[in-house]
């Protein structure tokens, strides 16, 4: 028992108790469970006292009974008393030894409830000595579960974060050893504070891989403190350790790795305590695998493999190694996506996935990158290296079989490949650079390999593209965006409200308007038009608000155009559904725009967003009808309110007699499907003229007037309503 | 009919903190410190269930867990092992045993009561 238990009892009371009473008391001691003096009445006690002690001591011993009281009578009409006190667990505690001069029974009694109730104080004392250090260890492990959830932020990428959670992990259990081993990711990371047993650990990390990987895939931690524990798992090491192991999932529903702590075979055993917060740490680097790891593939992510090519970037600027980058892009996927179904695309995520895993060395990294889009970083690879790697990858992508014979070759890929070389001086423009390769790939077609060359005037001119990337999110951040708004005028008697299309312009650093042809197709490549689009809705509802504010009442309706990128964007989506409801029925004059081509490319989410997005009261138009695909039968199945004709024929239609036919007919099938038909590109009267006789409902374009600032219009639909109201 | 729940634990504390919680659940309870007294009362009166600790002088827990087996085989009562390693380490000898099941040291005083009142539920609808 804990010396302190012993120290804190208030024996000196006990004595004046006995004293007061009037007991000639000589000598009063507590002793231990050594039977050593731990406190005397006085100070210099006779030596014979111990003499005294050790014959009750030997009596106590023979008796058997650690609880007991002793009386002795001693020449000279002394007695001496020896109370033993036991605690829970039969072992001796303490003892009280008490010397007085004669004794009446009444005396008697009282020292024995004195002594009572120093052996009550004494239990009571231990008890609390035990709640308060399992409550500093319940502290410790909550504390500890504090300090993990706080610790390395998922901001830090891949294997640094990992390697970081590791060193945690290691203080905090303050154990000799951890160790993290994930096989499928080539991730094996031993932090070591013996740094004498360093010959341990390839058998150490061999026997976890081999074995305690396949006894853990329960998702339950094992825990080893003998050798007979190891058996009762079934696992045979040759160490004379003690073992905490625990998995890790990284989000998927098996053990793909594990979190261990070792410690040698001599120190104290692990708790069930020790085990609770190395599994709290292994959630925590789950958590890290999970951002870092796309869940489908165990592919490292985008965020993951920029960090790897910062890596590799940096070794390559300080000459101490060589490195190449591929992307791999599957062609047609959304299309073998809507066609087969999420399951099928998957698969075959999963065996692209799989392939180029196979392909790639330890050191290399593999990453998916986009949702049919990976990165391959081969490190000590040439340009050369990488496009025989890239070749040979296009060719086992395009043997994948997927579905029904007739599709046997819709599955194939386009693959930019390119060298990182002391040229490239960030990360963007080294992704930047084999984006640019990649895309000339599928410039000329699909199921190619296309090596990145800077002489290549086609990509040159692409390489500007790149910069508009820093000017969009400088024009977004710093609101250098304006809103424009076309009329859409009602050209048919019984048509209702003008209606208005917002348009997006960017104000130039020296502020200049520039029109959209110069950074829509940058926004576009770098898929920066979710936030673009953000920006229109949300400025757009805000300005459109304000103006109900005065107006009372919105006297148009606006459409807003959204990309096919925002379609499937779901963040985009989240804030747009917010801005709907925040709007309550304003929602009813909202209209937006989406292209044919978009809707059809991402179908199933398109309808999804579509269906949503309607239910808040907005409705869509399909812009650009005529330019795609234009299946009528697509049209059917989509949420449409509004039917735009793409202007290419509408401005043909005074002269070209197919274009007019076009139009007509788009108009006719519009409108027996109850859709309001729009004509765009509306240049002049004759158009306008042959428009009204073929039924056209409205009609957008010069001959009406040229987009202007969204401010101006709100200011003179204020000034309009102040005449109104007179 | 207040239910009835004996606990077996050396460690005063552990008896006092889980009387005290099984208490306000509106449970009765008594502690003892050994497993021999958990016999003896075990023998007098059945409880609704007994919670035993493993490690504990005089008769450990494994050792309890026999012995009412051996006298009572048709006993009703659920006993809880409160352990400070894996149920799967007391697999084979608890094997003999009938209605027993595992709790793990630190014990949660919440998945305890919640874990009793799994059982008692069970037993009633079984019963009625």
């Amino acid at each position: 028992m804990d010396a302190r238990v012993l120290d804190q009892l208030q024996v000196a009371n006990s004595l004046q108790l006995l004293q007061a009473s009037g007991i000639d008391l000589k000598l009063m001691c507590l002793l231990d469970e050594q039977w050593q003096v731990a406190w005397c009445s006085a100070e210099h006690p006779d030596a014979s006292i111990e003499d005294q002690i050790a014959e009750f001591r030997s009596q106590v011993q023979r008796g058997q009974d650690s609880r007991a009281r002793l009386r002795c009578d001693i020449a000279g009409g002394k007695v001496a008393l020896c109370y033993c006190q036991a605690d829970e667990q039969e072992q001796l505690a303490f003892s009280v030894f008490i010397l007085a001069n004669q004794l009446t029974d009444e005396q008697a009694r009282l020292v024995d409830l004195v002594c009572g109730n120093l052996e009550n104080e004494y239990q009571l004392n231990a008890e609390l000595e035990f709640m308060a250090s399992e409550l500093g260890e319940r502290y410790d492990e909550l504390n500890m579960m504090f300090v993990a959830e706080g610790g390395a932020s998922p901001a830090m990428f891949g294997f640094e974060s990992l390697v970081k959670l590791v060193k945690d992990t290691s203080e905090s259990l303050d154990v000799g050893m951890t160790g993290l081993l994930i096989p499928g990711k080539g991730i094996e990371h031993f932090e070591n504070r013996w740094e004498t047993q360093e010959p341990l650990l390839p058998g150490m990390s061999r026997f976890i891989r081999t074995q305690a990987l396949q006894q853990v895939q329960d998702g339950r931690s094992i825990v080893i403190n003998q050798a007979a524990d190891q058996a009762r798992y079934g696992l045979y090491s040759p160490f004379r350790a003690k073992l905490i192991i625990t998995p890790l999932t990284g989000g998927t529903s098996h053990a793909i790795g594990l979190l261990v702590a070792i410690n040698d075979g001599a120190s104290r055993d692990f708790s069930n305590s020790d085990r609770n917060l190395l599994q709290v740490m292994a959630s925590r680097i789950d958590k890290v695998l999970h951002v870092n790891f796309d869940p489908l593939t165990g592919l490292e992510n985008t965020q993951s493999f920029e960090w790897a090519v910062g890596r590799a970037l940096s070794g390559v600027r300080s000459g101490t190694c060589k490195a190449a980058l591929m992307n791999v892009d599957l062609d047609r996927f959304s299309v073998i996506n809507s066609a087969y179904g999420r399951e099928a695309g998957d698969l075959l995520i999963t065996q692209v996935a799989d392939l180029l895993a196979e392909e790639a060395g330890t050191r290399d990294t593999v990453a998916r990158i986009g949702a049919d889009k990976f990165g391959l970083l081969l490190t000590d690879a040439s340009q050369e290296d990488a496009a025989l790697v890239a070749e040979k990858l296009r060719r086992k992508i395009a043997r994948i079989e997927l579905g029904p014979a007739e599709f046997q070759h819709m599955v194939s890929a386009c693959i930019g490949v390119t060298s990182i070389d002391e040229k490239c001086h960030t990360v963007a423009e080294t992704l930047t650079m084999v984006e640019l390769a990649n895309k000339a790939a599928k410039e000329k077609g699909v199921n190619r390999v296309q090596e990145y060359q800077e002489t290549d005037l086609n990509l040159a001119s692409r390489r500007g593209e790149h910069k508009w990337v820093g000017q969009i999110f400088d024009a977004i951040s710093k609101d250098r965006f304006v809103l424009f708004v076309q009329l859409i005028q009602p050209i048919k008697e019984q048509a209702g409200l003008p209606h208005y299309e917002v348009l997006v312009r960017m104000r130039g650093e020296d502020g200049e308007i520039l029109p959209p042809n110069k950074f829509i197709p940058a926004a576009e490549h770098y898929r920066l038009m979710p936030d673009l689009d953000w920006w229109v809705v949300k400025h757009a509802l805000d300005q459109l608000s304000e103006l109900r504010q005065i107006t009372g009442e919105l006297e148009g309706i606006f459409s807003i155009n959204l990309s096919g990128q925002s379609l499937t964007d779901e963040r985009l989506q989240y804030q747009l559904f917010l801005a709907l409801d925040d709007i309550g029925d304003m929602a009813s004059k909202i209209v937006f725009e989406v292209t044919e081509s978009a809707a059809i490319a991402n179908m199933v989410e398109a309808l999804d967003f579509m269906r949503k997005a309607r239910s808040f009261g907005c409705k869509f138009s399909l812009d650009d009808f005529g330019s795609g695909l234009s299946s009528f039968a697509y049209l059917q199945s989509l949420p449409v309110d509004y039917l735009k004709i793409d202007g290419s024929f509408v401005r043909d239609m005074a002269r070209n007699e197919v274009s007019r036919s076009m139009v007509s007919a788009i108009n006719h099938v519009g409108q027996v499907m109850g859709l309001t038909t729009i004509a765009e590109f509306v240049e002049d009267a004759a158009i306008v003229d042959s428009l009204q006789r073929i039924g056209v409902d409205y009609a957008q374009g010069y001959h009406y007037g040229r987009p202007r600032p969204l401010r101006e219009v709100c200011d003179e639909l204020v000034a309009q309503r102040r005449v109104v109201n007179g | 009919m207040k239910r009835r729940i004996l606990i077996a634990d050396d460690q005063r504390h552990v008896v006092r903190v889980m009387s005290q919680a099984l208490e306000r659940q509106g449970y009765q309870v008594e502690g003892v410190l050994n497993g021999e007294l958990a016999l003896q009362r075990v023998r007098e009166q059945h409880p609704d269930v007994l919670i035993t600790d493993i490690e504990m002088p005089r008769m450990t827990g494994e050792e309890l867990c026999r012995q009412i087996q051996a006298e009572m085989p048709d006993r009703e009562f659920l006993i809880f092992v409160i352990t400070s390693r894996t149920e799967l380490e007391h697999r084979e000898w608890s094997s003999s045993i009938d209605n027993v099941m595992f709790l793990e040291k630190p014990v949660s005083i919440r998945k305890l009561i919640s874990e009793l009142e799994r059982y008692f539920e069970s037993t009633a609808s079984a019963v009625g």
